[in-house]
């Protein structure tokens, strides 16, 4: 289960989603430049930073929580929020993009709402774990 | 200055009689005067036969000549100040048996079986400074000073006090100005039915013209010692108001400080208590009520009340929404409703947020939205099988209302108010595979919108 709290510090709102799909991802987030001088030495520029990113994929969610968190999103945008991943790790993130595509794909028996219509959507998100 | 009457040496009983206030009759012993006189002992004393004898009945009237400051449209750099002033010169080579001093007595004094009203001295301190002068403070000190004795009844003891202060304009004042007063009251034994109270207040007010760099502080202090049963209760009722202008903070500090005086058991103890008590047997017809309000904030949440597929946010999320089953959707411009079956899967809700992140020189995000940024939803969907009048239908119907607000309809029953997208290909012919079959157009619908 992922827990979404928002905002981080003093949170007035949490959403649960279900697991993820197995190919949620970890990413670092540090940059690199380099480039090649005349004499073909390699000249390399590093920026390193504590934040990584992260990815889930959702699959079979309800048309209602989608709807919910949509609201999750469009109210918290641009602020810190806190996550709780399905290893029981928080972190403290925010969402990286500005422009989320909820698609309602299927029938599903579980997945509530009036329709019993579910979707997919993927979250990416940019922060650190919290220790 | 000031001038008094010369005192004679004479003998107060050989004074003329047409001596205003003077005391006629015979001497009176030291001490000794009607209500209302002044009692001094005046100076200087001329040499006598009998300067002793001469000093000690040395009782009459001050004739208090101006008190007059004439600065009133000149500079000077010395104080303006009336005084009163007791001197008393001694010749040499006098011996003196009594001691030198100088009072002035507002004395009242009833005696037994007498009903007094009211016992009151007035006394009004006014200073007022006029263009131009610059002063270093100004202060007016008075202590009234009131002794009830045994076996009299009092109605009332009052102390009247007024401290004005008036300063005009031009003035360069680099102290404080301050008001100190002093009551206090004792009341001792066999008084009955006496009311103590005191009644200050403070109101200090400086023009806006004014630049001040002292603040105002009162400072309040309520002793009430109530060891004996009294009567009438003992109350402390102090009303803070205070204004503050700009930037300066506006404070009001209470603080209660009790002390238990003698061989008390329990730990002292500071609360406010709000009681009501109603005696038995006693019949109001008002209502009794304490009413404290505690408003208690917990943030959290219960997992357990969290759906994983259904709208159960919680906190201050949006309340769910009232979602059914429709089999249409509708296009409608208050003119011209379209109305076609639902889309395919694989409609498409696309939220559109706008937010900047800066990223530190120590690598940290910040993330910033302002909340008047906008927040867009954009529906894409994709219904086929129409028909060729249906798809000629569609284009009028978006020629109609090329960037005009419109209402559509979606298939869970929600009205959405917005602009259609995709004016370029809102049709797609599906081919001639089989050229009977008319239903082969398909409409790609793109919206825009806010949920009404």
């Amino acid at each position: 289960m992922i827990r979404l709290e928002g905002p981080y510090t003093s949170p007035t709102a949490v959403t649960l989603l279900p697991n993820p799909n197995t190919e949620d991802a970890e990413g670092l987030e540090h940059q690199l430049d380099f480039g090649f001088a005349m004499n073909g030495t390699r000249y390399t520029y590093v920026k390193t930073t504590v934040d990584k990113r992260i990815t889930f994929q959702f699959e079979n969610i309800g048309r209602g929580k989608i709807l919910e968190i949509q609201e999750f999103l469009k109210q918290f945008r641009g602020e810190h929020i806190k996550l709780v991943n399905f290893r029981s790790q928080t972190w403290k993130v925010f969402v990286d993009d500005d422009t989320f595509e909820f698609t309602t794909d299927k029938r599903s028996i579980n997945s509530g709402g009036s329709r019993k219509e579910a979707g997919s959507f993927t979250l990416e998100f940019v922060g650190n774990e919290i220790t | 200055m000031l001038g008094f009457a010369p005192i004679s040496s004479t003998p107060i009983s050989a004074l003329p009689a047409a001596a205003e206030g003077a005391v006629a009759g015979p001497p009176l012993a030291f001490g000794e005067a009607p209500f209302g006189s002044l009692v001094g002992v005046a100076a200087p004393v001329a040499p006598a036969a009998d300067p002793v004898e001469e000093l000690a009945y040395a009782i009459g009237e001050f004739a208090i000549g101006e008190l007059a400051n004439e600065a009133a449209s000149t500079t000077k750099e010395e104080s303006a100040s009336n005084a009163v002033t007791f001197g008393q010169q001694l010749a040499k080579n006098f011996e003196l048996n009594r001691s030198v001093s100088n009072s002035i007595t507002f004395s009242q004094e009833a005696l037994n079986n007498f009903k007094l009203e009211s016992v009151s001295n007035v006394i009004t301190f006014a200073q007022e400074l006029l263009d131009n002068f610059r002063l270093e403070a100004v202060s007016n000190s008075l202590t009234f000073g009131q002794v009830l004795l045994d076996n009299f009844r009092l109605e009332s003891v009052t102390n009247t006090l007024t401290l004005a202060q008036l300063l005009a304009f031009n003035i360069e004042i680099n102290l404080v100005a301050s008001n100190v007063i002093n009551l206090g009251q004792v009341a001792t034994t066999n008084i009955i039915q006496v009311s103590a109270s005191n009644e200050i207040v403070f109101n200090p007010f400086v023009s806006l013209d004014w630049e001040l760099n002292v603040s105002f502080e009162h400072t309040i202090q309520f002793n009430h010692d109530a060891r004996r049963t009294f009567e009438e209760s003992v109350s402390n009722t102090v009303t803070f108001v205070d204004t503050a202008c700009q930037e300066h903070p506006a404070e009001n500090i209470v603080s209660f400080d009790q002390t238990a005086v003698g061989s008390v058991g329990p730990a002292i103890e500071q609360s406010i208590t709000f009681a009501q008590t109603a005696v038995v047997e006693i019949d109001l017809n008002i209502a009794q009520s304490d009413a404290i309000v505690f408003v208690q904030s917990a943030v959290g949440f219960i997992e357990t009340n969290c759906d994983l597929y259904e709208y159960t946010p919680f906190g201050n999320l949006p309340a769910a929404p009232t979602l059914s089953t429709r089999t249409t959707i509708v296009l409608d411009d208050g003119v011209t409703t379209l109305t076609f079956r639902n889309p395919t899967f694989g409609n498409t809700d696309q939220v559109e947020t706008f937010q900047v992140i800066n990223r530190t020189r120590g690598g940290t995000s910040r993330p910033f939205a302002s909340s008047i940024w906008p927040k867009n939803i954009t529906l894409s969907m994709s219904v086929n099988e129409l028909t060729r009048v249906e798809a000629l239908a569609i284009q009028a119907f978006y020629k109609t209302n090329l960037g005009k607000e419109i209402t559509f309809t979606d298939m869970e029953d929600r009205d959405w108010t917005g602009i259609l997208l995709n004016v370029d290909v809102p049709i797609n012919d599906g081919g001639g595979v089989n050229e009977s079959f008319d239903c082969r157009y398909s409409l790609e619908l793109e919206f825009i919108g806010d949920l009404v």
